[in-house]
Formats: C-alpha cells, structure tokens, sequence
C-alpha cells in the first residue's frame, strides 16, 4: 500500500492494522491525463452505494506533504468488511461545481488493504448530427443538401457560452456513445437529398484526455445507425440501427488471447434483427451486460411511440462465468418511447398507457412492469412521457403537451405511501417558441409559436449535478399579407443542462435553426434569421448540426 | 408597410444582448433599480415590486427609486427624463450613486403597455440585458411574471444564495449528518449552504449520546452550532485521542499543512472499533 504521509505514516501503513484497528482501503481517482483533466477541485463527495442503503462522505482535499499527492482520508465509516459497494465520486470546486466525475463499473468489495480504482473525467456533454442546407440558395424553394459535421461539446466544468466551435476533432460524426470513462464516436455516410444515414457505419475511439482519435475498429455496422450505448467500465458498446441491434466487444481479451467463440475485440456481432431507435445498457452488480432496446419506435403508418416494441437482449455473462447468454426476447407490445437504465435496474416509458415502468424478472420470465401513471403536466391531460433518465432512484421524465409545451418531470423509481416524497416534481416547462428577424429590416421581426415540440434525449451527468436534454420544435407561420411577412415553416433543435439541485439552467443552446418560406409572393420579405432568446446561445455560422444524439461520460439514461 | 412591421416587431417579446461570457458578477454588488415614464401610469409601483423580489430572491444589495433619491437629490427625476433611457446617461446616475448596476424600469403605452426592463452596468455603461413585453391594458403581471422577467434580466448565480453553518463538536471523528445528508466526520469545515432553509442537524459518535438540533438559516447568515457530546460511560485512553495523533503526525512530517488528513480522519474511536478507512488518492 502506498503511503500518504503524514497520518498514514501512523495509521495504515505502520503494519497490517491502524493503531485504531480500522480497515483501510485505498481509493485512486484516475484523472485521464490531458488537456481535459478535471481541474480546481477543491473538495470531494463520496457515496457508497452498499446493500443496506448509501454512505456519503465529504471532505476538502489536501496535499500529502511528503508525497505532494491530492487527496483525502475518510474513517469510522460502519460497513462489514467485505461489503461490496458501488462508489460515486465526485470532484468539486469552491463553489460547490461539479468538474469530475466516476463511478465504479461493477461492485466492488471493501476489504482491508484493498485498491480499488475509479476513473474520473470531466463533465462534457456530447451532441451530434446531419446538416441539412439550403441546396438552391433560396429559402423559399424546400430544397434541402445533407452533409455532417463533427460532434460539439459543452464542458460544463468550464462554464463557456456554447457556439458550436468546440468541436470533436475534424471528422464528421453521426452519434456519440459515452461508455463509462469512454468515449466512441460512429461515422456513416450521408444520403444527399434526403438525409438518410447508409453503408458501413465504423466505430471511433476517442482519447477522453485529449479528444484525440483513436484508430477505428476493425468492425463495421449496417444499417441506419440511431442510438448508442455503453457498459459503464467501457468495454461494451450497444448501437441500434435501422436494420440490427450490434454490440461490439472494445476492450481486449484478458488474460492472453480471447476463448474460443468469445466476442472478438472490435468487431461488431449481430444481437438482433430490427429498425431499434433506442438502447440502453443494463449491467448488473456481478458484471453481466444486457440490452434494452426499443424497437418500431418510428411507424411509417402510425404516430411515433404507437406501435413500438420493448426488447430484452443478453450481451454478455457476469465476469467469471462461462455460461452462454439466453436468447433475444420481446417484452412487450405498446408504446414504448425510451429506455433508461440506472445500477442494474432497466426502466420505460410508454406513451400510450402514459406510465412508467421497470423491466423485470417474474418467474425465469422478462416483463414489463408498471411502476406508476405519470401525472398530467402544466394541467395538460393528455401530454405524453417521450423521454427518460434515470439516475439514483429518480426518474426525469420529459413529456410532450399539445400543442407545443414540453415539461421534464422528476419523479421517484420507487412509490411510496408518504405523499410529500412521492409528489413528482416538474423542474422545467417552457411552450416552444421563437423570434425570427428580417435582416435587411432592423427591428422587424416575428415571434412564431411552435406547432409541436418534444424532448428527444435526457441524460443525466455527474451523477445527479447535471440534467441535459435535447429538444426538437416545429413552427409553422402563415403568411401576414399586410405585413409582407412569407408563410414560414422552420425547425429547431436545442439542447438545455440544467443544475439539478436547484433547477437553474447551465447551458442553453439551439444547434439548429432552419426553415423554408411557403406562398412566397412577390414583395415579401425574403431574408430571415433566428433570433436567440433571453439566456440562449446559438451555433455561430458554419457550425450549426442537427442533434441526432447526446451523451455524458459516466452519463445515465 | 413599413408602420405595420414595426407594431409587429414591438408586440414580440424582444430578446436582448446575451449575458457577459466569461465570469459572474458579485452577487452582493449594489444595485439601483429607477422607473422611467413615457407617458404612462400603468402599472403603477412596478419598481417597487421588483425591488422587493430581488431583495427577497438575491444577495444583491438593492436600493429602490426613493433611497436613489435620497441619495442622488431631488433632481433625480428630472435627469432620469433627460437621460430618456439611454444608457451612458443612466450609467452616471449610477455611479454617482455608488451602483455596480442599474435597472430601469421602462413604461409606455402603443395601444398595450410596454414595459421594458435594461440591466446596466455602470463601469462599461452598457446595456448587460434586456427584456421587453406588451401587457393588455389594465392588466397586471403577477409576482411569477416579475421573478421571470428578473431571472432573464439577471446571471442565474445571482438567485443563489447561501449561509453558514460552522459546526463545532467536542469529539473527532463524530459522523456529522445536515438535512439527512452525510457531512463527514468532526472536525468539518464551515457548511455553506443553501438558503433560506431549515435544517436537521445531527452529531453522532458510538459511544456518546447523540447530539441533534434544527436551525433555520437565513440567506448570507452564519450560524455556529456547538455541539456538546456526553460519554454514555467511560473516557478514552489519552493514547487514542485524535489531538494526540495529531501532534506526532506532525512531529514525524515535521511540517504543516495536512490539516486535511487531521482534519477528515477518525482516530478517536476504541481500540479494534474495525471500522472502514478509505484513503483517496487522485491520479
């Protein structure tokens, strides 16, 4: 065991036991070493998450005098030895910021002198997507050019104002997959005119130090890609795709070469067939990965989230075991709209029955169970849950209200009788809108109420610090003949980050904001721009993207 | 034409200059908020009413239109009117008045009520935020409508606000629990915290009665809870006692500045007690 210095010059490493008689356990915070290492923290908060409810530990860090090492010592903690625990550590600055964030992959057992290490990374939260310009140069013609772009990030350590020029690298990206201290990006050429992702999609590493890429796997994807999950110790990546479920092995074999029929390092190995649209990771305390997966989410007959299917599929067995993983398996039929995981618990929402619910084990056989019936939302009756988090027992459920209010809803994975802790909280509504601005008219502009809009991703970062989701709305104007105003039809796409403790918005920041002119007459005012509202950013130009996904390291959803 | 645009443009809530980039302002800076009249009585003490939230929601050190004039002289007025809402002119009633910043208030009717809110600051003079509405003659806006307004007008870190608890406990290594949340183990640092705020303060250490407490703290206040933890039976060793263990850290190290290895680490309980220890090292 390495010794700190001072007190432990004493305690823990003067023999096998502290003069105290307490056990000991050496904790690493592995920081990536680069240019997006944590940095300021001054404090740090610990929870230990142990079969007989959760620890949490606070200190101010210091330096080791001897060793000039960073970091703190925490004792008396009353746990049996052996205990095996999930650790979420979280590095803060003076002001009580989040900067660092990890989490152990599996439980971990405390034992006397044991080393666990925890990697930490900086809170980043990761969007990507298409472009899709104006191909004639005219904005009332609907003519559309698909190119890509490379992911953006918002480091929400650093607290800047985003415009889109942070960028991943140089290569575009279609999806960005968190993976635990891991972060992957997916490349998959573009259909021009319509936008359509096809041929082999190829898998990125990329450096969390540095943003660096890392070579490409060897293996390739078919199909649409659409969601992207990973196993929280990166070694396992689940991506959807229009035509299959994939996972895909990153990490190498160890010890020495992988087993016969184990998943070769990689390559990308065939779950399922299907169109899925979203997948989430499911790791259990003893290591087992499994997939939820939601698939026909998208209907060409039926509105979205109508007809949708909710699948359970084995990826790989617990650590130490050799026994094959079962087979694929539907749940269940409805209106499954997205999926969530949180430590070896797997959740839904399903925007038809309007409830949440966890998948679960009954009898050898996968269900889906209700949990409860979300409430009505900014006293809409019939808003629809379209999007889920979870992260620690708490539920962020976003809900889409006709015609164009949408609301993220915090809610309790589990019910209780006592009223006050079950109440759900809403944390934000906002009914869509935006202003437009003629840009040869100063002054001139045109405040459009959105026609429908919908939360598409949550994602919770930093443990519970940060909560983000992306938003897509849709605005038709009709023409004001008296005004020379055009008909306008325009979309935007936002993502929000919001301090979950208090509710306070940390980012906000359209990436798109787009459109046509309809009934286009002779006279009208051609030229218009998105204005940025109050407390909004917007990409500068050039660097705008649609979101097709958005993810954390150490992210939940 | 051109007239019908332009009652379009006045309609729409306007959106307005995005906030500084880089850093918050102090969020106990000085802050005047003056109402300028084009015209109009409607809404009649809106800046009163803005100066109550804020002083109610922020730090901010807020001074309504009449300490202002208190201050600046009965002239006030009048050079508020002759500023007529430019912000340079504005900014000087600022400073001269010792602000960091100034809200105007602004109040004129085209068929609505426009009521527009600038946010100054007086060492740039320029306009930080803004935010405008058109209200429906004769109406009001609600208390919801002016926390919105100013939590658009002001940086979010201003509606944060914090108090002090400093826990002080007999004993070392007793497990220090705030509104249900684990805090460590004695001797802890200074709690900040939000507030306004009631909180369940609980001490604890086996061996010793329990020590437990609920203080109210208001917003920028400080509160020292001493907490006094009585053997049940008893007394340590001398040899286990933390200050001890201190003392010939220190005496090994022969130097300070570990206040944090003292400070967090329990040395305190019996003997073979078997308890956890969790060193941290960040790499």
């Amino acid at each position: 065991m390495r010794c700190l210095g001072v007190f432990l010059a004493i305690g823990a490493c003067g023999g096998n036991s502290s003069p105290t008689g307490s056990r000991d356990v050496t904790l690493t915070l592995a920081i990536p070493g680069g240019t997006l290492d944590p940095k300021g923290y001054t404090s740090l908060d610990l929870v230990l998450h142990g079969p007989a409810g959760d620890v949490w530990l606070s200190s101010s860090l210091g330096k080791d005098p001897v060793t000039m090492a960073t970091g703190a010592a925490f004792s008396g903690i009353d746990l049996a030895p052996g205990t095996r625990v999930s650790i979420e550590a979280t590095l803060r600055n003076d002001t009580g910021v989040a900067v660092g964030y990890g989490r152990t992959a599996v439980d971990a057992a405390l034992i006397d002198e044991s080393a666990i290490e925890v990697p930490v990374r900086r809170p980043i939260a990761y969007i990507a997507g298409a472009v899709s310009r104006d191909a004639d140069g005219r904005a009332s013609t609907p003519a559309l050019h698909w190119t890509e772009a490379p992911a953006t990030y918002a480091d929400l350590a650093a607290g800047t104002r985003l415009d889109g020029k942070t960028q991943v690298g140089l290569q575009p990206a279609v999806l960005m997959i968190g993976a635990g201290p891991s972060l992957y990006m997916v490349t998959q050429a573009i259909t021009d005119p319509n936008g359509v992702l096809n041929g082999p999609a190829k898998i990125v590493p990329i450096s969390p130090a540095d943003h660096q890429a890392l070579p490409a796997l060897d293996g390739t994807l078919t199909g649409a890609v659409a969601d992207g999950a990973g196993a929280d110790d990166g070694s396992t990546l689940v991506i959807a795709t229009s035509t299959q479920l994939f996972a895909i092995k990153t990490a190498p074999c160890k010890p020495g070469p992988c087993a016969p029929g184990a998943p070769v390092p990689g390559m990308a190995r065939p779950l399922t067939d299907g169109n899925f649209a979203r997948v989430a990771v499911v790791t259990s305390p003893t290591g087992e990965i499994d997939a939820i997966a939601i698939k026909n989410r998208e209907s060409p007959t039926t509105a979205a989230c109508s007809a949708s299917e909710l699948w359970w599929v084995p990826v790989s067995p617990a650590i130490d075991s050799s026994d094959p993983v079962g087979p694929p398996q539907k749940v269940a039929s409805g209106g499954f709209c997205d999926i969530a995981t949180d430590r070896g618990h797997a959740y839904y929402v399903d925007a038809v029955k309007g409830d949440l619910g966890e998948v679960a084990i009954d009898g050898g056989t996968v269900i889906a169970r209700s949990i409860r019936i979300l409430p009505a939302i900014a006293g809409a009756a019939n808003g629809k849950p379209t999007a889920l988090a979870v992260s620690n027992g708490q539920a962020y459920v976003g809900i889409e209200s006709p015609p164009a209010t949408t609301s993220l809803l915090v809610v309790s994975t589990t019910v209780s009788a006592d009223r006050e802790i079950d109440q759900p909280r809403t944390l934000w509504s906002e009914a869509a809108r935006q202003v437009v601005r003629a840009t040869d008219f100063a002054g001139v502009q045109r405040q459009l109420d959105a026609s429908s809009a919908a939360i598409d991703h949550i994602e919770i970062g930093a443990g519970d610090d940060y909560i983000a989701l992306t938003t897509s709305a849709h605005f038709e104007g009709e023409p004001i003949l008296a005004a020379n105003f055009p008909g306008m039809t325009i979309d935007t796409e936002e993502l929000h980050v919001f301090d979950a403790s208090s509710g306070g918005v940390v980012q906000r920041y359209r990436s798109w904001c787009a459109g046509v002119l309809r009934n286009f007459t002779l006279g009208d005012i051609e030229n218009w721009s998105c204005a940025a509202a109050e407390g909004q950013t917007a990409a500068a130009r050039d660097f705008d993207h649609h979101i097709n996904s958005m993810t954390f390291l150490f992210g939940k959803k | 034409m051109r007239a019908a645009l332009l009652t379009l443009a006045a309609l729409a809530v306007s959106a307005a200059a995005p906030r500084a980039a880089h850093g918050d302002p102090d969020p106990r800076r000085k802050l005047i908020v003056l109402e300028y009249r084009a015209g109009s009585s409607a809404l009649a003490g809106i800046a009163t009413r803005v100066v109550t939230l804020l002083s109610k929601q922020t730090s901010l050190q807020v001074l309504g239109p009449d300490q202002a004039r208190a201050v600046y002289g009965d002239q006030l007025d009048q050079v508020l009117v002759k500023c007529g809402g430019e912000a340079l002119c504005i900014a000087r009633i600022g400073q001269k008045i010792g602000a960091a910043e100034v809200i105007l208030v602004g109040i004129s009717e085209l068929g609505d009520v426009i009521l527009t809110m600038q946010r100054i600051q007086v060492a740039s003079r320029t306009v930080a935020s803004r935010v405008a509405d058109s209200l429906a003659a004769g109406a009001i806006p609600s208390d919801a409508q002016i926390a919105d307004y100013a939590n658009r007008l002001l940086p979010p870190s201003d509606f944060l606000r914090f108090g002090v608890i400093e826990l002080v406990a007999n004993l070392t290594g007793a497990a220090v629990t705030v509104g249900g949340q684990s805090r460590g183990l004695t001797p802890i640092q200074a709690l900040r915290l939000r507030a306004p705020a009631t909180y369940d303060i609980r001490v604890e250490k086996s061996g010793y009665v329990p020590f437990s407490t609920k203080v109210a703290l208001p917003p920028d206040g400080e509160i020292k809870v001493e907490a006094e933890l009585s053997r049940r039976g008893g007394s340590d060793a001398w040899y286990q006692r933390w200050y001890v263990l201190a003392a010939a850290g220190l005496v090994v190290a022969g130097a300070g500045g570990t206040a944090i290895y003292f400070g967090t680490r329990d040395s305190g309980g019996p003997a073979g007690d078997g308890k956890l220890g969790i060193t941290v090292i960040i790499q």
